[in-house]
């Protein structure tokens, strides 16, 4: 049993440390090569836990090798763009101003359904109204609205709006996010100030959030 | 671009390991074939000291062995070996060839992973 979870352990670290060097992607937007990584990942992963015979180094090597390869792979597309059209793959357009094109999606064999089923769930119900459907590299439909369909925006209306961007975390449990607080351009002393004249104490903090906008709220522990 | 680099490094230095790794288990696997070959066809107490320093030489480089190769066929190995010991001290002649000949499989199967005309180590 320690063989085990000694093993699992160092599978574990190894793991996480291959999927945090291929990055973000790796999460959820999988390309081919990408997808084919993690597929052989989570079976080589589990061969030296679950049979005892074979010594770690049969999950270790191949993991680093496909970490390593995988990395220098995306580095090189980047690169070189013979690579990328020989192993990328490329958007297609599906829709293109309101008229659906047939040839594309026999040659990636999608159905008309998939496709207004994926237009449905980006809340358009009209394949008229979309200036561009492209199926990009990720397997995703990225939806652009013809300009008559486009929601109306604040710029369009001809009113002002302030740039108000996110609220960022300044104090978590009475923590000080100090990155937060530079991000959101105050420092200790504002603060210091701020909690003063609201009369709470940092550790009573239990939320403060800022945006770019000059916009705080306070949430305390104690729920004032 | 740093990622790739780092990642570059890493496949090198694993190939460096694997070309290490696969002379080494190539060369301890012809040895221990080469001794075992040169055991006598008869049991004596000569071959019962060469199946000894065999088994030495074996006990020696298995830590090293064991980081590539699978525990079942060094395991078989040590058995073996200790096997044609005993068929070598208690003069059975029959048991003896079998197992000896047994014992060249399983040394054969460690190295078979390794078995790559690049290294120049094909036996």
């Amino acid at each position: 049993m320690a063989v085990i979870l000694f093993r699992t352990f160092v599978i574990y670290v190894v793991l996480m440390a291959t999927m945090r060097f291929m990055g973000k992607r790796q999460l959820g937007e999988l390309e081919l090569s990408e997808l084919i990584t993690a597929l052989l990942l989570s079976e080589i992963a589990s061969l030296p836990i679950t049979n005892q015979e074979l010594p770690l180094s049969h999950a270790l090597l191949p993991i680093l090798a496909l970490m390593s390869l995988e990395v220098l792979l995306s580095g090189l597309l980047l690169k070189i763009p013979f690579l990328k059209q020989l192993l990328g793959t490329r958007p297609t357009i599906l829709i293109h101003h309101g008229k659906i094109d047939r040839d594309a999606m026999r040659k990636i064999r999608i159905s008309a359904d998939e496709l207004i089923s994926q237009l449905r769930l980006k809340e358009v119900t009209d394949p008229a109204d979309v200036a561009y459907a492209i199926l990009e590299p990720n397997g995703q439909i990225s939806v652009i609205l013809s300009a008559a369909s486009q929601p109306p925006t604040t710029e369009k209306l001809g009113l002002s709006s302030t740039e108000t961007g996110i609220m960022h975390l300044l104090v978590e449990d009475g923590q000080i996010n100090q990155k937060n607080l530079r991000i959101a351009g105050k420092d200790e002393a504002w603060l210091t100030d701020y909690l003063s004249q609201s009369n709470v104490k940092l550790r009573d903090v239990f939320l403060l959030l800022a945006d770019d906008g000059g916009r705080v709220r306070l949430h305390t522990r104690k729920g004032k | 671009m740093k990622a790739s680099v780092g990642a570059g490094i890493l496949l090198l230095v694993l190939l460096l390991l694997v070309c290490i790794n696969a002379v080494f288990v190539t060369n301890t696997t012809r040895s221990l074939s080469d001794q075992l070959r040169a055991l006598p066809d008869a049991p004596s107490e000569e071959c019962l000291q060469k199946i000894q320093v065999i088994e030495a030489y074996f006990e020696e480089k298995e830590p090293f062995l064991r980081i590539s190769i699978s525990f079942f066929l060094s395991d078989r190995v040590k058995e073996q070996l200790a096997s044609l010991r005993l068929y070598a001290a208690t003069d059975m002649v029959g048991d003896y060839l079998v197992t000896k000949a047994l014992l060249l499989d399983a040394v054969e199967d460690m190295g078979r992973l390794e078995r790559l005309r690049i290294f120049g180590n094909q036996s």
